[in-house]
């Protein structure tokens, strides 16, 4: 069997909440997992688990071969002994240990020079140097952050856990530290599981992801996959595709399927879609739309062209939302600038065009 | 002024202190983080001395360590001789009367402390012992100070229970309080005063002087 990391967590809680948890990582290459899902669905409990802070009588844990857990076989090993790293949200840092004593606190297996050259290696790594003799109460967001993951990766962790580990940061300082997270993690070489609820994230740092709601994974596999092809509509809700819409099937060739949304007909690559389905869910993410005013200049091989009437406009960071009325409601995601270009005015007749393959359809049923 | 119950009332509160500091860590660990559904018992047992009179605390502390309980005949089997009237019945005794004073500010302080800091430590590798000494203790340590200057000044002035146990034997139970009560009792107002306002000035010095400390320790470590 390959190196893999499996998990089967269960636990009521006494608020009535379920986490009811299966998860199954490959450690070879190591890659960074991300559990995505809104708040309270149980992702820091999993991580928790994993980290054998949260126990449970249902709970197995394996990595790589060992048993980290097996409440059938009453097997828990502490989180002393797991060897992982674990970077709590608002980092946990000693208040009463200095930047480098922080930083040397794992270390205590290794000699004093040993850890005098691991702690100096860190302090450089990580810009720290002149900080050293700091506390962490003098220390800014970003400063804090850097320690915590100093402090996690400093005893050589084989897992990397991390709890949020942005959502303590306020907004460009966030932005900054994103980027060298995502550095930080391609050159690390151990597997990484990341929490977060924030969408921007999960598609920056993650190369996997696990779709957490209450209380379950509901869908694992690449963050390409996910975003784009989502299982369920409850996913598609939580990794946020803008337009979904329940659809009747119309036919269903080896290539194709052609759809009904209301009046509008749409054409989907058939990818794997159940030839007996009788009915779907449409799923269009905003940014696969593309908008036209002069239908003559149009040249596009998309298949799917829906005249459409602008409802309303709306900016969303850098970009402009912009709502259509094409028999059902369509969003698209415009820059400022080819929003500009098309002058776009509440009202105005557009045409969208989407390709078939950005059009991904969930089967509902088989009809049979 | 009678020295020797000066003596012999620090001996007592310092050896008082540093029992408590001892048991009383280990019992205040417990109770912060114990999840037993029971606990409220063991948090009453060790309250308990806070409330009842000093006579009472010092009635069954008599008997329990008397001649006719297992316990006393035990101690006596080992030792050569009983607990009651003794300074080591007293130092069990004033243990327990101040068992209170210690653990509840010890309990405190420890509850204060985050519990991520706890687990921090525990996913970088320190056990149970490791961490308490490294980040509980190091976080917690006015609250323990405090429980420890109230053990020792209660145990200082303690009256009753050691009348109970201890009687009045010059130099091995008579502490500085029963001695104040003898002058008193001899009419003799002046000695007493002598003694009674050294213990007062006494008292007031260790609370200052630990206070001053605390508040100086709280600004270098930790720094806030």
């Amino acid at each position: 069997m390959a190196a893999a990391l499996t998990l089967r967590f269960r636990k009521k809680f006494p608020n009535g909440a379920l986490i009811d948890a299966d998860l199954q990582i490959r450690l070879d290459p190591p890659l960074v997992t991300v559990l995505f899902g809104p708040s309270g669905a149980g992702k820091t409990t999993i991580l928790r688990a994993l980290a054998g802070l949260e126990r449970s009588e249902e709970c197995v844990i394996h990595f790589d071969g060992e048993i980290w857990a097996d409440n059938q076989n009453g097997v828990f090993i502490p989180p002393q002994r797991r060897r992982i790293g674990f970077l709590f949200q608002d980092y946990a840092l000693f208040s009463h240990l200095t930047v480098e004593d922080n930083i040397r606190y794992g270390l205590r297996g290794m000699a004093a020079n040993e850890q005098r050259i691991r702690s100096s290696e860190l302090l450089e790594r990580f810009q720290l140097r002149d900080l050293a003799r700091r506390y962490p109460d003098q220390l800014s967001g970003g400063q804090k952050q850097r320690v915590a993951l100093a402090r996690t990766l400093a005893p050589r962790p084989r897992l990397l856990l991390l709890d949020e580990p942005l959502s303590a940061l306020d907004g460009p300082t966030r932005e900054a530290v994103r980027g060298e997270l995502r550095s930080l993690l391609g050159s690390l070489n151990i597997p990484v599981l990341l929490v977060t609820h924030d969408r921007v994230e999960a598609l920056a740092l993650g190369d996997g992801v696990a779709i957490v709601n209450e209380g379950r994974i509901i869908q694992h596999a690449s963050i390409e996959e996910v975003f784009r092809r989502p299982l369920t509509p409850a996913v598609a809700k939580i990794v946020a595709v803008e337009t979904v819409q329940r659809a009747r099937v119309l036919h269903v060739d080896t290539e194709l399927v052609t759809v009904a949304v209301g009046d509008s007909r749409l054409i989907a690559a058939a990818a794997d879609f159940p030839s007996g389905a009788r009915e779907a869910f449409v799923c269009i993410r905003a940014e696969d739309v593309l908008l036209f005013k002069n239908v003559e200049k149009v040249s596009t091989s998309a298949r799917n062209r829906l005249p459409g009437i602008v409802k309303s406009l709306a900016h969303e960071g850098p970009m402009w939302r912009i709502e259509l009325d094409c028999g059902f409601t369509l969003t698209a995601l415009l820059t400022r600038q080819a929003c500009e270009e098309l002058a776009l005015q509440p009202n105005d007749l557009v045409l969208a065009m989407i390709k078939a393959t950005n059009v991904h359809l969930i089967s509902r049923g088989s009809g049979l | 002024m009678d020295w020797s119950a000066i003596g012999l009332s620090l001996r007592l509160s310092t050896l008082t202190t540093l029992l408590l500091l001892i048991l009383g860590l280990p019992l205040a660990s417990w109770l912060a983080f114990s999840r037993w559904r029971w606990k409220f018992f063991v948090e009453a047992v060790v309250t308990l001395p806070l409330v009842l009179p000093p006579t009472v605390l010092g009635f069954y502390l008599l008997i329990v360590m008397g001649p006719r309980s297992p316990i006393g005949q035990a101690y006596e089997a080992i030792a050569g001789r009983g607990l009651p009237f003794s300074f080591q019945g007293l130092l069990i005794a004033s243990v327990i009367y101040s068992l209170p004073f210690a653990v509840q500010p010890f309990t405190a302080a420890i509850s204060t402390v985050d519990r991520r800091l706890i687990e921090a430590s525990w996913c970088l590798g320190r056990g149970w012992l490791g961490t308490f000494f490294r980040v509980t203790l190091p976080l917690s340590w006015p609250g323990v100070l405090t429980g420890m200057v109230l053990s020792f000044a209660h145990t200082l002035g303690e009256f009753g229970v050691v009348l109970m146990i201890g009687g009045d034997l010059a130099g091995v139970t008579r502490t500085i309080s029963i001695s104040i009560f003898d002058q008193v009792q001899a009419l003799d107002y002046g000695a007493a005063n002598q003694t009674a306002l050294a213990l007062l000035l006494f008292s007031f010095l260790v609370l200052a002087v630990t206070y001053g400390l605390q508040k100086r320790g709280v600004a270098v470590w930790p720094p806030r």
